[in-house]
């Protein structure tokens, strides 16, 4: 095989394994984010509630 | 929150023009006759190379703005800017020898170009360990800020060397005179790769202002 077609495919195929592994990681960490920003806030609520 | 009807549409856009630019580097573009097939390197590598550039300006722009202004949002557009512009240049960084290999015969040569945004890439790489190892707060983000605005005389740099140096050193053609449809996969390449950065730049964004709101909530929850 062509190395030329060899280094092609790792340049192709690297940008895209990648594209798609920042893409998870921004997806994943955004569900982290908002899990915790709704439990601060249900239990900031429920503070508020009971000293009222 | 990523599921935001921009941020959506955006998404969509930018896998649409990504099959569009794939299609066209591997099925329209022409072979060229001296490189072979390792030539199609070159539209992502040009467009990443472009996508960097922009984000180093964006993190002089978001510097010096923080600096005017004071508020948190114009640092956290210069911190997002600058770890999309290192993605960007790593890519740049890692086709390049990709490239080169078959064509130069090296993987590297410590040659203007090739030297120049290395250096670029790794002032912006000590930009954001600057702001990781910081104590959070105003004091860092000055400090960044400055760093972010310092950085940036790199990015001509890199841009003019091929002038700027002697042509005996120069590896990298002064121009390119490119065949019409070549042209065109270039501009297609270019256009997904604007749209592939906002996305990722809305998405990075909206993440710190969660992040910020997060911080604030857990002050309030501790007080």
């Amino acid at each position: 095989m062509d190395t030329g077609l060899i280094y092609l495919a790792i340049a192709y195929g690297g940008f895209f394994a990648v594209l798609a592994g920042f893409l998870y990681r921004i997806v994943r960490r955004d569900g982290q984010l908002q899990a915790s920003v709704d439990a601060l806030e249900a239990r900031l609520e429920a503070s508020a509630r009971v000293e009222s | 929150m990523i599921s935001l009807p921009m941020s959506r549409i955006l998404s969509i856009v930018v896998t649409l023009a990504m099959l569009v630019a794939v299609c066209a580097v591997f099925l329209y573009a022409p072979t060229e006759r001296q490189m072979g097939d390792v030539q199609r390197i070159f539209y992502f590598h040009v467009s990443a190379a472009l996508s960097a550039a922009t984000a180093y300006f964006l993190v002089f722009l978001g510097s010096v703005q923080y600096l005017r202004t004071r508020a948190d949002r114009w640092d956290r557009f210069a911190k997002v800017s600058a770890e999309l512009g290192i993605a960007f240049s790593a890519f740049v960084l890692f086709s390049g020898p990709l490239w080169a290999r078959p064509i130069w015969g090296v993987f590297w040569r410590w040659e203007p170009r090739l030297t120049t945004m290395l250096i670029t890439f790794t002032i912006y790489v000590a930009y954001l360990m600057v702001r990781s190892y910081g104590e959070p707060g105003e004091r860092t983000q000055r400090f960044a800020a400055v760093v972010g605005i310092v950085a940036f005389v790199n990015v001509p740099l890199v841009h003019y060397s091929i002038n700027m140096w002697a042509a005996d050193q120069q590896l990298h053609p002064p121009k390119v005179e490119l065949d019409p449809a070549m042209l065109y996969t270039k501009l297609i390449c270019y256009f997904t790769f604007a749209c592939l950065f906002t996305l990722l730049m809305r998405l990075r964004l909206q993440q710190e202002r969660q992040a910020a709101r997060l911080e604030a909530l857990s002050r309030r929850t501790q007080q």
